[in-house]
């Protein structure tokens, strides 16, 4: 039914586009012509229709009450009810301004930094240091945050070397984890440690792929390195940090569940709490209800895609070209 | 032409070295307690060596007759999905960064929207289930043989390849298909490079799908079963243990950092052959010259 | 759509057939063996290969088809299998939640025992009233569900039979004083320590003693690690709670009934804040290392085992005795646990012991709503050998003749010590162990450890609790199994544990900060206090 829906939506576009940009023969001339390039979208195109337009129904869950005998399109509907659940909870609010506040950190703060490291490798003469230094710079991401978390917490634990060494220089040992202002810049922290190196991969690649005539033309000029950084390297790459950015938005009430759930305790734990970390303790109280957490998941994902329209514009606006068009 | 190393290329490579240890270390920190014992480890969590290596936690791993079959699904899964998934992803990056045509910006934010929207997991489990895939390795091959993320990465690597390419060889009468493959493929080899990592991690780590459609744990992949052996050695915390049950001599953590690098082991002996990629200067120069 | 028309035909269907079979009960007298899939965590299709798996089914003529859960997403799948109506016919899980239980009941989607199943199954009808909620399971009016039973009851087992067999009320058996189940809670602690500083010790001993014995312990580092890395006790967040709030407010957490019968929260009573401020002393004198709240489970056993802790809590359970036991052992070769290690509980200043009237953690096995009545009658059989007076202790045993042998009344274990002189354990020879052992949950002990420290000082702590005065909060099912949503989120919002150690480690006045804490919170606690009284008690 749903499908039957969007596909009418769809052809209405589609009929007023037609009419606008192109006349109804155009189009057919158009069909033709791109017939290739169809067919090199096809394998796509019937992928996104056999599994995630055809599983879409179920989104309707979030505004119906789930009974698993009549199934999910034959639930009776129950409007806003679960949204109205979730806004009624005062602490949802606080949790939900929460998550926000830390994914921006996360955006101002640790995303730029996988850009730094792509850039600090492009600079770096000693091929062999630098393919060991970027193999080792991808390690973490393949460590857990539960044993991340493991490591750390003894890491910085009061018995901890770190704690032994400000000892040693007669500082006071200090409780790391349970500074209720310093676990946020701790959670950036670790996430640098665990993922920048992992996720500047994608910068690499996009230096890779800058044409080498545009450095050999700023070496006759004489640019300085700072120089050719800027003017060469960074606006070449715009693109596809802009694309990483706009990605980056639509995870904004994701805020990062597994590392905060490990890393968390619980003189902290209103400091950091997320969506997700409480969602999953209500969880484990009652439960769970699949129609309710499908409106969550609804309302999450909403909120990101409303982002990524925003960052998109931007994107628009800059380079011609974001992820949506 | 050769280049003078300044003071600025010091700053830079020492200070990449000092974040490289501190990656280094806890990593290291892990590989080390794999071999440690339980004692060991609780008299010295920070050692720079092992004193007495045990083999106990591998032993563990690889006495569990589910290990091999996991390795033996997980590298089935790569074979047929990674070749498959990087063509059908690519090809529709390639086809979406051309100059717009006919339903392709419909296209394109369709694909877009599946990032965000989904389902759920109960109409994805009825759509798996009426294709006949339940216990079916297939139905871990195919969801995610098209990955949209990867999809954008390729395309805005494909904007940033000037059209005149593209306009002279269709002068020259060849098709779309043919350009892509003959002519932009080449060029993107750092993207393609890029995403074939990205999908085969995402397909040596992948569990949760498995756990949902695979019953039999023969068809299990590497992580599923992995998961399961740090499960079963992990203390148990409900009341309904047994005295008769066996005091485990692993001890969970050992277990873990085992498995971990069971799975990176195969990475790291790939990973330098895929980084030679992103090297600057080696791929594009080449051809472009 | 058409396909969910033809689903919701599909299970009328079944039902339909279901319900006109009852009246006509399938012979199970045919030779055909009946095959039964089962969804198992940890299950393999090796586990049909082992001897014990062979004889229990050769004996009741079934097969067992095993489907494997990933132990640690057991549940989720579980869910996802029965909400998606594609259930196998026996699905196992480990979280048993009443209202979802109810929800699954009344929509359908798992299968009603068969009418009569009390009297055709008698082992059945009384393990399953064992599980002290059989009335709360037959409240849509009929049981969809076998719920694995309390085991605490095991010694008393053959008296229970003889009054399930006399009609008595068993619940109200349970919660009499001679088989009450206290909980396990208790301390680990030095002996050998007390004894080298002096100390006498006691199973249960004062709050303020035993504190003062801590401290005793950091001060004098017997370990000889340094006094700066010694700790009185090693604990965490989630337990810190029942070893300083308990002692002078049981029902501190819950909202539990006072003595006028009506629920109300713990959290706002004065005797928490007592211990409040018992567990900041702790805290403050440095019994509890300052970051006691980071700290994970696994590290605990390390900070007693590296003797830089003098306790450790909770270790009187046998189990995790036991595995600390044996990690002691190996982290100081030449010291024997058993000359080393203490259990202990405390008496409270009111001069009572406090502790909880145990509860259970359920677990259930659901069927599909289409298995045949012939797989529902093995299955019933296969539970009804296996909750029998006959059945159970084989269960427990292993297979006569091999692993054990009945002489008289007695059963002898054969099995031969290994060469650390431990009897290979059953769950390690026969993998299927762990699926009969767990099915209804036998009420046989395999003791043939009871030999082990663990199970002695375990055993002889509760003794000792239930020979003083108690103070116990009771066990209310009602309230275990209310799922209010405001009573949820009123739970999840105000984590109890999480209240409690920002309290104490927050510098200035601990009475202060907590009575800011709990004013803030009182008016939500009321209200839901209030809720619950309307619903589980209509006031």
């Amino acid at each position: 039914m749903e499908r039957c829906k969007t596909s009418i939506k769809e052809r209405g576009i589609v009929k007023k586009r037609i009419s606008e940009e192109y006349g109804f023969r155009n189009c057919i001339r158009m069909l033709v012509k791109n017939r290739y390039l169809y067919c090199l979208l096809l394998p796509a195109v019937i992928y996104l229709i056999a599994l995630d337009y055809r599983s879409m129904y179920g989104i309707q869950l979030a505004f119906k009450d789930f009974n698993a005998r009549l199934g999910i399109t034959s639930s009776p509907w129950i409007g806003f009810t679960h949204f109205k659940k979730m806004f009624s909870d005062s602490y949802f609010l606080y949790v939900l301004w929460n998550t926000i506040k830390i994914s921006f950190g996360r955006i101002i703060f640790t995303f730029p930094f996988a850009i730094v490291i792509a850039l600090a490798f492009n600079e770096l003469r000693q091929r062999h240091l630098k393919k060991v230094l970027q193999t080792i710079y991808t390690f973490p991401h393949f460590l857990s945050w539960v044993i991340v978390s493991g490591v750390i917490v003894n890491f910085l634990g009061y018995m901890g070397p770190v704690n032994a060494v400000l000892d040693f220089f007669g500082v006071e040992r200090h409780v790391f984890l349970g500074d209720k202002k310093m676990i946020v810049p701790i959670l950036y922290i670790t996430d640098i440690w665990k993922e920048a190196g992992w996720n500047s991969i994608i910068y690499m690649a996009a230096i890779a792929g800058i044409d080498d005539s545009l450095y050999e033309a700023a070496d006759l000029d004489g640019a300085s390195r700072w120089k050719k950084i800027w003017h060469i390297t960074l606006p070449s790459i715009r693109g596809t940090i802009l694309v990483m950015l706009t990605l980056k938005v639509g995870t904004v009430l994701n805020g990062g569940f597994d590392q905060i759930f490990n890393m968390s305790n619980m003189v902290v734990q209103k400091t950091i709490e997320i969506l997700d970390t409480y969602i999953y303790r209500i969880t484990f109280q009652q439960s769970p209800d699949f129609a309710y957490s499908t409106a969550v998941g609804l309302f999450k994902s909403g909120v990101g895609f409303l982002m990524v329209m925003c960052v998109n514009k931007l994107s628009k606006k800059l380079e011609g070209t974001g992820i949506l068009e | 032409m050769k280049k003078r190393i300044t003071l600025g290329d010091y700053v830079n490579g020492i200070l990449l070295v000092l974040w490289g240890l501190l990656i280094l270390y806890p990593f290291y920190n892990s590989v080390l307690v794999s071999f440690m014992t339980q004692e060991e480890f609780m008299r010295k969590p920070f050692a720079l060596f092992v004193e007495n290596p045990t083999l106990i936690a591998y032993k563990e791993i690889f006495s569990d007759s589910k290990f091999l079959y996991g390795y033996k699904n997980t590298l089935i899964i790569l074979l047929i999905k990674l070749p498959i998934s990087v063509l059908i992803t690519s090809a529709a990056g390639y086809a979406l960064s051309r100059k717009k045509f006919f339903l392709s910006k419909t296209i394109n934010n369709l694909a877009v929207v599946t990032m965000y929207f989904s389902g759920g997991i109960v109409p994805l489990f009825l759509t798996i289930k009426s294709y006949g895939l339940m216990d079916n390795l297939f139905s871990v091959i195919l969801i995610g043989l098209f990955s949209v993320y990867n999809m954008i990465l390729v395309k805005s690597f494909f904007y940033t390849i000037p059209d005149s390419l593209e306009e002279s060889a269709k002068v020259d009468g060849a098709n779309d298909i043919r350009i892509f493959i003959q002519i932009y493929l080449p060029l993107a080899k750092p993207i393609i490079a890029t995403v074939a990592l990205f999908e085969a991690v995402n397909i040596w780590n992948e569990w949760y799908n498995a756990m949902l459609f695979l019953s039999k744990s023969k068809n299990w992949p590497l992580q599923l079963v992995l998961r399961e052996i740090i499960s079963n050695a992990t203390a148990k915390v409900s009341d309904t243990v047994e005295i008769d049950e066996e005091i485990k001599e692993t001890f969970a953590l050992n277990v873990q950092m085992a498995s971990v690098v069971v799975t990176m082991l195969p990475i790291m002996l790939v990973y330098p052959f895929v980084q030679k990629y992103f090297m600057k200067g080696l791929t594009i120069g080449a051809v472009k010259g | 759509m058409k396909k969910s028309i033809v689903w919701m035909l599909v299970v009328v269907l079944v039902l339909g057939v279901v319900f006109s079979g009852c009246s006509n009960q399938a012979s199970t007298e045919s030779g055909e063996k009946v095959t039964i899939t089962v969804a198992f965590p940890g299950a393999d299709d090796s586990w049909k290969e082992d001897d014990y798996y062979k004889y229990i089914c050769e004996k009741l003529n079934m097969e067992i088809e095993f489907e494997t859960l990933s132990s640690d997403s057991a549940v989720e799948k579980a869910r996802i299998w029965i909400s998606s109506g594609s259930m196998p016919d026996v699905v196992t899980t480990n979280d048993f939640k009443i209202d979802e239980y109810l929800k699954y009941a009344e929509q359908g989607m798992i299968r009603e025992l068969p009418e009569n199943w009390e009297k055709d199954y008698p082992n059945v009808g009384f393990a399953m009233e064992m599980t002290g909620i059989l009335d709360t399971l037959e409240a849509n009016g009929s049981v969809s569900a076998l719920v694995r039973p309390q085991d605490h009851y095991r010694d008393y087992i053959d008296e229970f039979r003889v009054a399930y067999a006399n009609g008595e009320n068993l619940r109200e058996k349970m919660s009499q004083n001679e088989f009450l189940y206290i909980d396990s809670y208790g301390f680990a602690y030095r002996k050998d320590w007390a004894e080298q500083l002096g100390i006498e010790t006691d199973y249960i001993m004062d709050y303020d003693y035993f504190m003062d014995m801590l401290q005793k312990f950091k001060e004098a580092d017997l370990g000889g690690v340094g006094k700066q890395n010694t700790v009185g006790l090693a604990i965490d967040y989630t337990e810190a709670p029942q070893a300083f709030i308990v002692p002078f407010n049981s029902s501190y957490k819950h909202f539990s009934k006072n003595e006028n019968g009506e629920y109300e929260c713990g959290l706002l009573a004065d005797s928490t804040l007592e211990g409040i401020k018992a567990y900041a002393e702790a805290y403050r004198t440095g019994i509890l290392t300052p970051d006691f709240y980071t700290q994970k489970t696994g590290d605990l056993d390390s900070l007693f085992c590296s003797e830089r802790a003098g306790a450790i809590f909770p270790r009187a359970n046998h189990y995790f005795l036991r595995t600390l036991c044996s990690s002691f052992e190996k982290a100081n070769p030449g010291k024997k646990a058993e000359d080393c290690i203490g259990v202990c509980w405390l008496r409270s200043p009111d001069g009572a012991v406090h502790g909880w009237e145990s509860g259970n953690s359920y677990g259930a096995y659901y069927f599909s709503p289409e298995l045949s009545d012939e797989k529902m009658a093995k299955i019933l059989e296969l539970a009804d050998y296996i909750s029998s007076v006959e059945g159970g202790p084989q269960i427990r045993l292993g297979v006569p003749g091999v692993d054990y042998e009945k002489q008289g009344n007695e059963y002898v274990v054969l099995r031969e010590a290994n060469a650390d002189g431990n009897l290979e354990t059953l769950d390690k020879k026969y993998p299927s162990y762990e699926f009969f052992r767990q099915f209804l949950n036998p009420f046989y002990d395999n003791s043939v450890d009871t030999g082990h420290m663990a199970m002695r000082e375990q055993a002889a702590l509760r003794k000792a609790k239930l020979e003083e005065p108690l103070a116990l909060r009771t066990w209310d099912t009602a309230r275990d199994f209310y799922t209010a949503d405001d009573y949820v989120t009123f739970n999840a919002t105000n984590e109890v544990n999480g209240m409690m150690a920002d309290a104490i480690v927050t510098d200035g006045d601990v009475e202060a900060i907590w009575k800011k804490k709990v004013s803030e919170i009182e008016k939500d606690a009321k209200s839901v206090a209030d809720n619950m009284n309307k619903a589980l008690l209509g006031k």
